[in-house]
């Protein structure tokens, strides 16, 4: 795995606050397009988005492994931090054709209020486990 | 720069994420907050001059890896087990979890890390020598710091010398 180093400033996400974002990069990781529902992408059109996400920096190498048809790849409840505001996202990345080249596209589902039900529920009882260990 | 994925994983409340903290942001924090899904960032460290870029996935505690999910080890370079030194019900299974482990991950580098080193004395360090099912690459402790860097540094000469 290589990663580029950018000299300009590495711009930064922004929180929208949405439930579901569908987001569309290109071999080189820069966005292609975007609707921009949970955060705003404009500023990675000129850049590769990896410099600031390391979960898709992380599984870059294997995103380009997809074939066209092949069954998405999904993580479940990546934590992301956007704006300061802590977010679990599930993310689904599959293989694309779009303007006849192949690209990336990555369907994310913002589920922090129902992970934070999940969260509560697992700590009281790992805290339980773990007073009695 | 290299990066490299590196994976921590083990038993829940093992302190996976103190190592990640620890490591990522130089913090402890005394209060056991579980995990969710997973964590992820990186950290750049110089091994022997060379600058490697460790790209650590904090998962979140199963009491078996067979729990977690595979597509959490795509593209994996380095895995780091960690069990509670204090806590012998985190290092039961160790045996059959690296098994699993290593198949999951063949070529991959696999580090077994005693984790709440400062939780033990040296007396009862010897007895849990022969509990543990199988030797440990090296004892940490998330709270001290003790070992954390070390570990991080030594795995990453591995994974470069690979």
């Amino acid at each position: 795995m290589t990663q580029n180093n950018h000299a300009q400033p590495m711009p930064t996400f922004e929180y929208n606050s949405n439930s579901n974002q569908q987001l569309l990069l290109s071999t080189n990781a820069h966005v292609l397009e975007s609707d921009d529902t949970i955060f705003v992408t404009k500023p990675f059109r000129d850049h590769s988005i990896l410099s600031n996400n390391p979960f898709l920096e992380s599984i870059w190498d294997e995103l380009q492994k997809l074939e066209l048809g092949d069954n998405d790849l999904t993580f479940t409840s990546v934590e992301t931090v956007i704006s300061a505001q802590k977010l679990s996202l599930y993310y689904s990345f599959s293989k694309v054709i779009f303007n006849n080249e192949i690209a990336i596209l990555c369907s994310i589902i913002d589920s922090t209020n129902a992970y934070q039900v999940n969260y509560q529920i697992q700590q009281l009882q790992y805290n339980k486990i773990l007073k009695y260990n | 720069m290299i990066s490299k994925k590196v994976i921590l994983t083990g038993s829940f409340g093992v302190g996976k994420s103190s190592l990640f903290n620890r490591f990522i942001y130089s913090q402890f924090n005394d209060k056991y907050l579980t995990t969710i899904g997973v964590k992820v960032n990186k950290k750049s460290v110089d091994v022997n001059g060379q600058e490697l870029s460790i790209l650590l996935w904090d998962i979140a505690g199963e009491v078996t890896q067979d729990k977690v999910p595979v597509s959490y080890f795509l593209g994996a370079s380095g895995i780091i087990y960690v069990f509670d030194l204090s806590r012998p019900s985190t290092y039961i299974n160790i045996a059959s979890d690296l098994q699993y482990l290593q198949r999951l991950l063949p070529n991959g580098t696999i580090r077994l890390v005693g984790n709440k080193r400062d939780l033990v004395t040296d007396e009862q360090l010897e007895k849990i020598k022969t509990e543990v099912p199988m030797m440990w690459n090296i004892l940490t402790s998330a709270k001290t710091g003790e070992n954390v860097e070390e570990m991080f540094l030594d795995l990453g000469a591995a994974l470069l010398s690979i």
